[in-house]
């Protein structure tokens, strides 16, 4: 008796409305994103998501009216085929091979979305498998591309851009479909009522997830340190300084944070030569190596927040290269690396990699400073005697511009340098305006708040620059701004700490900027990067603040070694110049503390040879104290820079003989590595050595196994792991309650399966109470009551039920006693006598009961088998009927 | 987990054992619904697609920012399947919270429960409007309440979702939810109706707690009415002396029909030419056999004179065919102003007491095959004014009836195998397009390769040709 839907034109426009037009705007957020991840002959978004409308739409209708699915896709198939094979008539060798991509994927965006349209016309649940495959798809999309830095708030914006919509659209489409298809009628009242819930329903799904979100700790943040800064920061910040910084990874090991370097004024006093960091950059000019210092960048400053007057990190904004990882969480020598910071950088012209080696001394180790624009982040090791002095070393890459040496950023009076300088500008000179950049990042990059401050100083810009043409004579039109001098010859504006009131923020502000520019024109760095910032804004030359250290080449003796000290934390700008990417300017007039003060540079550490083998594992058994070996059970690890994962686990042995036995708190005996110790082993590649040159192409794993054994070992770090496991003990303790997600996980599919499983135990239990009733009624009648409920229980759950035109006596003669001979008719009659006749159980009765009771149930149950009774106790629905119609049981 | 609702006849081209019917049955309660089952199934593709694709456990891809997706995994996994889980326990408890309601509310609901087929408890075979109103009940939040009326013999309508609100007068809140939906009751018959089943989903439709209410109710389907066709038919019956209808009627002989003119006959009548050749005034005398008979009985025979076999389903659509012809005939004797009585020649049902004047229709309505009381036995040949019969009936039988009856009564042949004449012509539309399919399909096709329609066939033939041959009055349609 199957009734038919009949498709009214109004449901059609509410199926088109409620089904077709969301899964559009999902499937807008899918290409989109696959147009991000992939790069396809400019089809533009637009025309992508009206080709798959337009397929979706016409296929929808169509086979909501029973179109043939076969041949009406075969016809479609059919004439995409002949316009694809037309295409090459047409004249032209690269627009015909240009047309047919573009037709090509086209077509494959119309055929998808004609496919999802039949599937949504004519499969009930074709909403939770595309909602499923969408998912998929975009998380899958997700996983294939690099997230542009590595801030927290990429991975939350990605759920809020991307997944969320699906998630949205999958709960919609499992309630919308189904809701559309109990709607057989239309009428305003309905549409009404169906929009009513509908938004209700949005509201309810949005507070829980709300709450979910708020309320429960993801077990993602320990990473959130990983992943470095971005998030923004609630507590509101000190001293209005960027609270979205560094700052946030409180770092607790008793060391210097960018935090610090940050406050660039108070760095310069009695800890103001603290050594940070040294590092050894292999950047060199010409034959006779000449070093050629970069400055270390930390992050940037792009956003002007007016309604806490300070300068913001901004993790939205567009093409973000900042590459900021904790390196303390990377295990050694793990490689992070984020090569989509390069295209990010949006420069290519005169760059290359260099890579550069950073000993951490009196800087945290969570902080990443690199020349710009870093991509790679790997901890290595020190050598055991600079170990003391340096505890932490990483080696970075960077893909840096030729055009961004110090010494072109530099303000020297030097005339070699400015004549060094002037090779750089007449180079940038090339670039003449920002004609073809595109729109958004442009506009974001130029900028500037509203209101008169800002405008007296674009006023001032503009007379600054009045004669300024290119971008490049532009920013050298406010360097030289800065380093003018007024008519009695003396410089308009000169470097100082001492400005503005003890409590002024370290990065200035624009009050503090207007006294700057306007009134006193003394400042230190950040006064002038910041002005620098907004006066070149208001020219339309994109710009951004850095934060970071002046590198400064003092280094006589070991070229390519520079030495860090707490205050060489600067503030300079870097200005965009299309092909070339982002260029540092410096416009500070010039600051004899932070350039000229004699340092003393110490010993450079001894670089360790790189490590061919690092292997993470379990010890096999105790070492072999008396061969000096050891054996590892290993799976992963790293040879040459590169993971590797064993198919299965391999025990490795280790010749220790030589190896330096570590662990967090010092030097270890190599007797302390016990059976199933959790270990770390480093063998370099020496060339005392035999070891394994890495082959091209073949895969690490395979080189791996083929190695010879015992592999001497150089360094074994007993329980490395403990180092990593910190952050996330630490995290733990924080939290309000005792509960974990996975408690919760496991309590709520408990309580579910708990719930189900009451559910289908209600048989059972109503059978064992209807059991204990008859047997502990006290007085003769009741316990005739509840024999009769109990026995009739069990009938009903076994299917032999009472017709309307048989006696209770017929019933029990005719289908209980002859099927089971449980002698249920003589208890009947007793029942009857005693329901009907008023009189209370004589002796006779009492004995049929209680010879009836103890023998009914097992000549009953006996008559089934197990599986069978089981089945019948299992169905609730039986148990329902009975208990539905007591009275009519008490009345017969 | 919903299952395809059973034909009411058992379909030769889609004859389901019993096993499978009672499968179909007892799936509708299972509680679990395919979007629960789908969902944890795409989930758990997805999920193992992508873990299989881009997760190397043991690789601590965190660090590794070209793969990413662990943290991605983990952290929107994370969100993400606490808000599934959330979102699923409160779907369910709300569910379970207008489950329980009604369960605990079952016999006041089931005592206020409303159930009306088209006209109440009758309605025209075809597409048929019930409705059900449950005053009393709770529908889950987002959620909806589905009921399915089982009739007798485990026969389950489809789904009517009650999706409207009762509600007083003047009154905002609602009292009750209610819906309706056309079912396909297209056989001619009574319906007995033993339970509602109803359906408790949540708002995914993920979970279907099933709650039951036995009912005791019955329906009847009537033919529909047709454009009445013109059936020449003499009353032979008296039953009431005190009407006088004078009806012309054939009476052979010569001057049988002529008498001598006397004072009160009308001078019209005076045949003209008697009085030229014999100056003898006669008039024609009326032609009225029984100035008293006032009634028309119709003998519809429902005998079915074929051997029995496996063709329920062609039964069942020839029956309704002859009843809708039957039901017409009774109808189209109407006009004539005499009383038309249509003769069972079967128990009439008793369930329900209907008007004198619908009794006829009823009896039509709820008549089934029967193979007890030929022609012989039921054609009463003093009072019967129409016979009819249809192809089913033997040759042999009916010959020998006419050979009985007296000449003016009419004789109606319904050429049953008539009943899927309208065959679907192919267009070229139908190249693109599936035309409507009806679940009638099935018994088309094997009806036109039945050996049954040609025995049929041929009996009509038969029947046709000693019709004629007997030169009675009667009809065929």
């Amino acid at each position: 008796m199957r009734a038919r839907r009949k498709i009214t034109f109004p449901l059609l426009l509410l199926h088109l409305l409620f089904l077709a037009a969301p899964t559009l705007l999902v499937m807008y957020v899918v290409i989109r994103q696959i147009n991000q991840s992939y790069t396809f002959i400019e089809p533009g978004d637009f025309w992508q998501v009206a080709s798959f409308g337009i397929g979706m739409v016409v296929a929808y209708i169509m086979y909501l009216y029973r179109a043939r699915f076969f041949i009406t896709f075969g016809v479609l198939l059919f004439i995409e085929w002949t316009i694809y094979k037309s295409i090459a008539f047409l004249p032209g060798e690269f627009d015909v091979f240009f047309t047919s991509i573009r037709f090509w994927y086209f077509s494959s965006v119309f055929t998808t979305s004609w496919l999802i349209g039949f599937g949504l016309a004519r499969w009930r649940y074709f909403p939770v498998m595309l909602a499923a495959l969408l998912l998929t798809l975009t998380m899958a999309l997700r996983a294939d591309t690099q997230f542009a830095h590595n801030s927290m708030t990429e991975f939350m914006e990605y759920g809020y851009r991307t997944l969320l919509p699906i998630l949205a659209y999958v709960l919609y489409m499992v309630f919308m479909a189904e809701s559309l298809r109990d709607l057989l009628e239309v009428s305003a009242g309905k549409v009404l009522r169906l929009s009513g819930r509908l938004v209700l329903f949005l509201v309810v799904m949005l507070s829980v997830f709300i709450g979910v979100s708020e309320y429960l700790e993801p077990p993602t943040k320990p990473f959130e340190a990983i992943f470095g800064g971005g998030a923004p920061d609630s507590s509101g910040g000190e001293g209005g300084v960027d609270t979205s910084s560094m700052m946030k990874k409180n770092p607790n090991d008793g060391k210097h944070s960018m935090k610090d370097y940050a406050q660039m004024k108070n760095n310069l006093g009695s800890g103001g030569n603290k050594l940070l960091f040294c590092a050894y950059l292999p950047n060199f000019l010409g034959p006779d190596s000449i070093p050629n210092p970069l400055y270390f960048t930390s992050y940037y400053l792009t956003y002007y927040d007016t309604a806490h007057e300070r300068f913001e990190r901004d993790s939205m904004m567009p093409s973000n290269d900042l590459f900021c990882p904790e390196p303390v969480s990377i295990p050694l020598f793990k490689t992070f690396t984020d090569t989509s910071v390069i295209r990010k950088g949006r420069g290519d012209k005169m760059r290359r990699t260099v890579s550069c080696d950073i000993y951490y001394k009196e800087l945290s180790t969570r902080d990443f400073v690199s020349p710009s624009t870093a991509f790679s982040c790997q901890p290595i090791t020190v050598e055991e005697e600079f170990r003391k002095e340096f505890p932490f070393a990483v080696k970075t890459k960077s893909y840096i511009s030729e055009l961004n040496s110090a010494y072109f950023v530099y303000n020297s009076d030097n005339p070699s340098i400015k004549a060094f300088q002037e090779i750089r500008f007449k180079e940038l000179r090339k670039v003449k305006n920002y004609d073809k950049l595109d729109k958004e990042f442009l506009d974001y990059y130029t900028t500037n708040p509203k209101g008169p401050l800002f405008d007296s100083i674009a006023a001032l810009a503009k007379e600054i620059g009045a004669d300024a043409k290119t971008p490049i004579d532009k920013v050298l039109a406010v360097r030289d701004y800065f380093l003018s001098k007024d008519e009695f010859g003396e410089p308009k504006f000169v470097y100082s700490l001492q400005v503005g009131k003890a409590d002024d923020p370290n990065i200035a502000n624009a009050r503090m900027l207007r006294t700057f520019l306007f009134k006193e024109r003394k400042g230190y760095c950040t006064y002038y990067a910041g002005s620098t910032l907004f006066m070149l804004r208001s020219m339309g030359v994109p710009v951004r603040f850095v934060c970071g250290f002046l590198t400064e080449d003092r280094a006589s003796k070991n070229k390519g070694w520079y030495w860090f000290y707490s205050n060489q934390g600067h503030a300079w700008v870097q200005v965009y110049f299309p092909g070339y990417g982002w260029l540092d300017f410096d416009t500070t007039v010039s600051n004899t503390d932070q350039r000229d003060a004699p340092r003393p540079d110490g010993t450079p550490p001894l670089q360790p040879p790189r490590a061919w083998l690092v292997v993470n594992g379990v010890a096999a058994e105790d070492a072999d104290t008396v061969k000096k070996q050891i054996k590892i059970k290993v799976t992963k690890g790293i040879f040459y820079d590169k993971d590797f994962l064993l198919p299965k686990e391999m025990e490795f042995a280790f010749d220790a003989a030589q190896a330096k036995v570590v662990d967090e708190k010092g030097p270890r005996s190599l007797k302390e590595a016990h059976k199933g110790d959790s270990i770390l082993v480093i063998a370099y590649d020496d060339a005392s050595k035999r070891v394994p040159r890495p082959t091209p192409g073949v895969t690490p794993e395979q080189q791996v196994m083929r190695a010879d054994q015992p592999v001497i070992a150089d360094e074994i770090h007993l329980e490395p792991i403990a180092e990593l496991k910190k952050p996330e003990t630490q995290k733990k303790k924080p939290l309000p309650t005792s509960f974990s997600w996975w408690t919760l996980l496991w309590g709520g599919l408990g309580l579910l399966a708990f719930l189900l499983l009451l559910f289908f135990l209600i048989p059972t239990i109503c059978y064992l109470w209807y059991r204990s009733k008859a047997r502990n009624s006290k007085t003769p009648k009741e316990k005739a009551y509840w024999i009769y409920r109990y026995s009739m229980f069990t009938f009903n759950q076994l299917g032999i039920l009472r017709d309307e035109t048989e006696t209770p006596l017929e019933y029990a003669r005719e289908k209980i006693d002859k099927t089971f001979q449980c002698n249920f008719e003589a208890f009947m009659r007793v029942y009857l006598k005693v329901k009907y006749a008023n009189l209370p159980p004589d002796n006779y009765d009492e004995e049929v009961m209680a010879v009836y009771l103890p023998a009914f149930a097992k000549p009953v149950f006996a008559k089934y088998k197990f599986h069978k009774l089981l089945a019948k106790f299992l169905n609730v629905s039986l148990t329902h009927r009975f208990l539905k119609r007591p009275r009519e049981e008490k009345n017969q | 987990m919903s299952s395809a609702a059973t034909e009411i006849h058992a379909n030769p081209a889609k004859s389901r054992s019993s096993f499978f019917r009672k499968v179909n049955y007892y799936s509708a309660f299972s509680v679990i619904r395919w979007p629960f089952l789908l969902a944890l199934g795409f989930g758990y593709l997805a999920f193992g697609y992508l873990q299989e694709t881009y997760y190397s456990p043991g690789i601590d891809n965190r660090f590794d920012v070209s793969t990413r997706f662990e943290f991605v995994m983990r952290h929107w996994g994370y969100v993400l399947l606490w808000f599934f889980i959330w979102i699923i326990i409160f779907a369910l408890f709300v569910n379970l919270v207008a489950w329980a309601w009604f369960l605990l509310n079952h016999s006041r609901i089931k005592s206020q429960l409303q159930l009306e087929f088209g006209k109440g408890r009758q309605a025209v075979a075809g597409n048929v409007l019930a409705a059900i109103g449950v005053p009393g009940i709770i529908r889950p939040l987002f959620g909806v309440v589905k009921t399915r009326i089982e009739f007798e013999g485990m026969t389950v309508s489809s789904e009517i979702v009650l999706n409207d609100n009762m509600r007083a007068k003047g009154k905002f809140w609602r009292t009750g939810i209610s819906g309706r939906r056309f079912l396909p009751l297209k056989d001619r018959r009574e319906y007995h109706i033993t339970e509602i089943q109803f359906f408790f989903q949540d708002m995914f439709r993920m979970l279907s707690l099933p709650a039951l209410v036995p009912v005791s109710r019955s329906m009847y389907t009537v033919p529909p009415q047709m454009p009445l066709r013109e059936v020449k038919a003499d009353p032979n019956k008296t039953e009431e002396q005190d009407i006088r209808i004078p009806t012309p009627k054939r009476i052979e002989g010569e001057y049988v029909n002529y008498k001598d003119f006397e004072p009160g006959d009308d001078v019209r009548r005076i045949v003209w030419k008697i009085y030229a050749r014999t100056r003898q005034l006669v008039v024609r005398i009326p032609e009225v056999t029984d100035p008293y008979a006032s009634h028309i009985y119709l003998y519809a025979s429902f005998y079915h004179g074929f051997p029995q076999g496996r063709r329920e389903a062609f039964d069942a659509e020839l029956l309704n065919l002859y009843k809708d012809q039957v039901r017409n005939l009774y109808e189209s004797l109407l006009p004539s102003g005499l009383e038309v009585r249509v003769i069972p020649d079967q128990d009439a049902s008793t369930n329900f007491s209907v008007e004198e004047s619908e009794k006829p229709i009823y009896y039509i309505s709820t008549a089934d095959w029967q193979n007890q009381r030929d022609l012989k036995q039921f054609v009463d040949k003093k009072n019967a004014g129409v016979v009819c019969i249809s192809s089913l009936v033997p040759v042999a039988d009916v010959e020998q009836m006419l050979m009985d009856l007296p000449s003016n009564v009419t004789l109606i042949l319904v050429r049953v195998s008539d009943v899927f004449r309208k065959h679907r012509i192919l267009k070229f539309r139908d190249l693109f397009f599936q035309h409507k399919t009806s679940d009638m399909d099935g018994v088309k096709r094997a009806w036109l390769i039945s050996g049954f329609r040609r025995r049929i066939i041929k009996n009509e033939k038969q029947l046709s040709t000693l019709i004629k041959k007997m030169n009675a009055t009667g009809m065929t349609v």
